[in-house]
């Protein structure tokens, strides 16, 4: 690693990415699950954009930080697996904001949305443990 | 200064978090998280004050609270276990003390802006643009927390942690 300067930065951005991403996600989710019923479920899409600002500082700063190591990350089942979680958890994020929060539901949600709130929070949890790791199993 | 902080670093507590393979890790891991529910309701409550996401009623996100409040002492718990861990590196890391520095400001950000709204956010309408001193106390939270999670990362690139 060439400039341990530039390899914080990279992992301070990373960090405040996370806050965004994962953070409204989870208010997102806890909506879903039932919490906080005083938000209108259609009213969070517009977090949305706010979300994939996360989603892209963490995929730049990402990409940037593979590249200082990509050898050890490639090889690395740490970082396959947060790859792996965050892809689902992308994909979940991007179904729910399709099918959950564009409707103005004002009854109980189906019993699926509640399941896939909770892997959204599987996903993302397991993307954290997997990315700490990363820095001790390699 | 030196001697109190080395003798804090002899509890078996401490000690427990430096040596053993798995403990610090997972402590980070529970720092992440916190880390997320305190920004995913203090930054999302600025963002909207600031005017970003009017669809959402100040009143509804105040209601997220307990969730930064849990996120907070999640954080409060991993952090003093990390210190513990390394007492002398961490009491003498300026960027150690810069972020406790911001994180009081934080709080102190934080409850101003409580003893100032808490009564009225309730009777705020859904849309409502926020007063001035409201906008700039949010504004602060938004960097102080930045600041908070900048500093945190920036620790090793500091002094000498273990």
């Amino acid at each position: 690693m060439s400039s341990d300067w530039g390899y914080s930065i990279l992992l301070t951005l990373h960090s405040l990415g996370l806050g965004l991403l994962v953070g409204l996600l989870l208010v997102i989710d806890l909506r879903i699950l039932g919490l906080l019923r005083a938000l209108p479920l259609a009213s969070l899409r517009r977090l949305m954009p706010w979300v994939w600002i996360g989603f892209v500082v963490n995929a730049i700063s990402g990409v940037l930080l593979f590249m200082a190591d990509a050898t050890k990350d490639y090889y690395a089942n740490s970082f396959r697996i947060k790859l792996v979680c965050i892809a689902v958890g992308v994909a979940i994020a991007v179904y729910l904001n399709a099918r959950v929060l564009r409707e103005d539901h004002t009854g109980e949600l189906p019993r699926s949305a509640a399941v896939l709130a909770y892997a959204s929070l599987a996903s993302w949890t397991g993307a954290i443990v997997a990315g700490r790791l990363i820095a001790y199993l390699t | 200064m030196q001697h109190v902080l080395e003798s804090i670093g002899g509890t078996s507590i401490g000690n427990a978090v430096e040596t053993s393979i798995w403990i610090f890790p997972t402590l980070e891991i529970l720092h992440f998280i916190g880390l997320a529910m305190v920004i995913g309701g203090i930054g999302l409550l600025d963002l909207r004050m600031l005017g970003a996401v009017k669809a959402l009623s100040p009143a509804a996100l105040h209601r997220l609270l307990p969730m930064v409040f849990i996120g907070f002492g999640i954080n409060l718990v991993t952090g003093v276990l990390f210190f513990l861990s390394d007492p002398v590196g961490y009491g003498t890391n300026p960027s150690f003390r810069f972020k406790m520095l911001l994180v009081l400001l934080a709080g102190l950000n934080a409850l101003w802006f409580e003893l100032a709204y808490r009564r009225r956010i309730a009777d705020w309408p859904a849309d409502y643009d926020a007063p001035r001193l409201a906008k700039l106390l949010c504004a602060m939270s938004l960097l102080l927390w930045a600041g908070v999670i900048t500093a945190g990362r920036l620790l090793p690139s500091f002094g000498t942690l273990l």
